[in-house]
């Protein structure tokens, strides 16, 4: 009975992801009114069960084994846990990682219950939290500029035909990033506890995600997406395929990054070059806070819950 | 899903084609204005309206393709908006041509001459303008085609600024009778501003995606 | 026919140079692709501001100034005079600049002439070869002995633009 927990939380979570993070793929693909809504979400699950089935293993790994030996108890502490935090930060619309909250959770009751945690590996992927939005930042700055140098010369229409195509595979890049980074990082504890094998959890896990997509994502794609559509789509291709990029590579290394803040990283790249204020110093205070408190509290949540039920 | 990637190309192609179809009618209806005043031929006259009734449907038509998902939202006001001006600077030849039967089409020698000056580079400008037009589609600077409406335009004004002159030295023979010419006047010398705003427009666009 | 002045002023030569190489290169460039050159007349401007000769220096200015325009057909004064043509230039240089009374000096004792005028038919090469080569910067354009226009520097410019941009076009 216990077991199900983990998969009800792991359920929940990726459904969680579904309805929040499909906006960062295709705010700017729906947008840019390439595709329509029913449709791109298709496109996006596809590439969510490719990206996992292809590359999800290295940041599973990295979850799942290296940070620390994963048993039933600390799975279903540190995933439910998860779970009501994400849904908690979904209904109330604060950009909360997935990544940096599971990790957290993992961590808290990982230490509680006195289980062997890997510090190295969690030493690299706090390392990568915060090399990646850097990257992104310079991957969409090095983009930007050699657009500028080759794009811009064709004409008017050629540019806006190609613009199209570009955008569209910008956006299936970040779709393809959320299967092999965001959900390989929930699946990866539970499949390396032995619960459940790859294949099917991959299969789950990128179905509840699709649904989630389908039931809920419509209104943030509203909100969220217009925060890159607010550039235009010269810009805004820049900014999401260099942290499109930039995610991918971290993907490869076998960490997980957050595509969030990497897009963040990405708008802040492009909007330095332009000379304007693209985001604001106050989203940034809001979004370092954020990243700071977002895996301590988990931390300590579930460290807290471990120990008292120990 | 792929096809929409490709076939999206086809509406585009149409909007495209339906705008220079549009610029042209506008300078039908510009060069048919000119030679009826050149002519003294009342029956030139009536094209214009006729030919501004096409403009209309070819811009219901272009805007109907925009918004069935033409071209990337992020530029589809503006094209809207171009389209808008260039029709707008129909209407007001419209207008003029409307006016002009009015004044059963006698004025002054000086006067016509002047008037038929200023018809023949509201064509000339509209010709620019769907020369300026396919620059977005080839290479070449819109600059420079940009300059040469703005050009056109001041020679406009320069006439303009005469006219007005002899016009206030003009009889009238009643109220309707000069507020006719009056009004003739300024439809006539406001085709070359809307002209050149739709040519900045046109400007616009192009820097809108670089 | 012509007979020209001259003027030594070393400045003033290589700000026209500049401008007319700037012009030449304009109508070069427009003139092998379509084999058409253009005629003075299609670029002049007709409205001629006319002065007469003994009048004082200071209503040219006033003229020139409210006209918003560089230079002013100067009347003969009697029979045997011809017409010639004061400019912005000759008032600077050859009033202000030597400070002379300007109400007293009269329009005639400075202007240019005889005025170069060529035939409305000619090219506009023409009329940018003859200002090039006796430093000028504008033309008169007659129809037979009555001066019907002028073209100016800025006309030519403005011509030569509008050809580049309609020439590329081939239409």
């Amino acid at each position: 009975m216990t077991e199900l927990i983990p998969f009800a939380a792991c359920i929940l979570i990726a459904f969680g992801i579904g309805s929040n993070d499909t906006s960062n793929a295709l705010g700017i693909c729906i947008g840019a009114g390439i595709i329509k809504l029913r449709r791109a979400i298709l496109l996006f699950g596809c590439f969510v069960l490719i990206g996992i089935m292809l590359q999800g293993q290295k940041v599973m790994k990295t979850v799942g084994r290296d940070l620390l030996e994963v048993n039933l108890s600390i799975l279903s502490i540190s995933l439910s846990i998860s779970a009501i935090l994400i849904i908690l930060s979904n209904w109330k619309k604060l950009p909360l990682s997935t990544h940096q909250v599971i990790i957290g959770s993992l961590t808290g009751s990982g230490v509680a219950s006195g289980a062997d945690v890997n510090f190295l590996s969690i030493f690299k992927i706090f390392l990568s939290w915060i090399i990646s939005p850097l990257t992104a930042f310079f991957f969409a700055f090095m983009l930007y500029k050699i657009m500028e140098k080759t794009l811009s010369r064709l004409s008017f229409f050629r540019i806006e035909r190609i613009l199209r195509n570009l955008l569209l595979i910008s956006g299936i890049l970040i779709a393809y990033n959320i299967g092999a980074n965001e959900l390989a990082t929930v699946l990866g504890p539970v499949i390396y506890s032995g619960l459940i094998g790859k294949m099917p959890s991959a299969l789950l896990g990128s179905f509840f995600l699709f649904l989630g997509a389908v039931f809920l994502s419509h209104r943030v794609i509203e909100t969220v997406g217009k925060g890159i559509t607010a550039l235009d789509p010269f810009s805004g291709f820049a900014a999401q395929f260099g942290a499109g990029s930039c995610v991918l590579l971290f993907t490869f290394l076998g960490m997980p990054v957050s595509t969030t803040y990497c897009i963040i990283g990405g708008i802040s790249g492009v909007g330095m070059l332009k000379g304007m204020e693209t985001v604001k110093t106050g989203l940034i205070k809001k979004v370092i806070a954020n990243w700071i408190l977002a895996p301590f509290i988990a931390f300590l949540i579930c460290f807290a819950i471990m120990r008292a039920l120990i | 899903m792929i096809e929409k990637v490709f076939f999206g190309g086809k509406t585009e192609q149409k909007v495209i084609e339906n705008i220079k179809k549009h610029i042209k009618t506008l300078c039908s209806a510009s060069d048919c204005f000119k030679k009826a005043i050149e002519e003294h031929n009342k029956d030139l006259i009536f094209c214009v309206p006729d030919l501004e009734r096409e403009g209309d449907s070819i811009r219901r038509e272009i805007i109907s393709n925009i918004y069935e998902g033409a071209f990337l939202p992020f530029l589809r006001p503006n094209i809207c908006r171009f389209v808008e001006i260039a029709d707008e600077a129909l209407d007001v030849v419209e207008d003029a041509a409307h006016e002009f039967e009015y004044l059963y089409l006698k004025l002054d020698k000086e006067i016509e001459d002047d008037c038929i000056k200023i018809a023949d580079i509201n064509t000339k400008m509209c010709e620019m303008l769907l020369v300026a037009f396919e620059t977005l589609l080839s290479k070449e600077d819109l600059r420079e085609k940009n300059l040469a409406i703005r050009i056109y335009e001041k020679k406009v004004d320069e006439i303009k600024f005469d006219l007005i002159e002899k016009l206030r030295k003009t009889d009238v023979k009643g109220f309707w009778e000069g507020k006719t010419l009056s009004d003739f006047i300024s439809y006539l010398t406001r085709v070359s501003d809307v002209i050149e705003d739709a040519s900045d427009y046109l400007y616009i666009i192009n820097m809108s995606l670089r | 026919m012509f007979f020209l002045n001259i003027f030594f002023q070393t400045n003033l030569v290589m700000l026209k140079i500049e401008k007319r190489m700037k012009i030449t290169h304009l109508l070069s460039w427009g003139e092998g692709e379509e084999g058409k050159l253009m005629k003075v007349e299609e670029i002049m401007t007709k409205k001629l501001e006319t002065i007469e000769a003994d009048a004082p220096v200071y209503d040219a200015i006033e003229r020139m100034i409210d006209k918003r325009i560089r230079s002013l057909l100067v009347k003969p004064l009697d029979e045997k005079d011809v017409y010639g043509v004061i400019t912005v230039r000759d008032i600077v240089y050859k009033a202000l600049g030597k400070n002379l009374d300007l109400n007293k000096t009269k329009v005639g004792e400075i202007t240019s002439k005889p005025l170069v005028c060529i035939n409305k038919g000619m090219d506009v090469e023409y009329a940018v070869s003859l200002m090039t080569k006796f430093n000028i910067t504008r033309v008169f354009v007659c129809d037979g002995k009555e001066i019907i226009g002028i073209v100016a520097l800025l006309d030519v410019m403005a011509s030569s633009l509008i050809e580049r941009a309609r020439g590329g076009h081939g239409d």
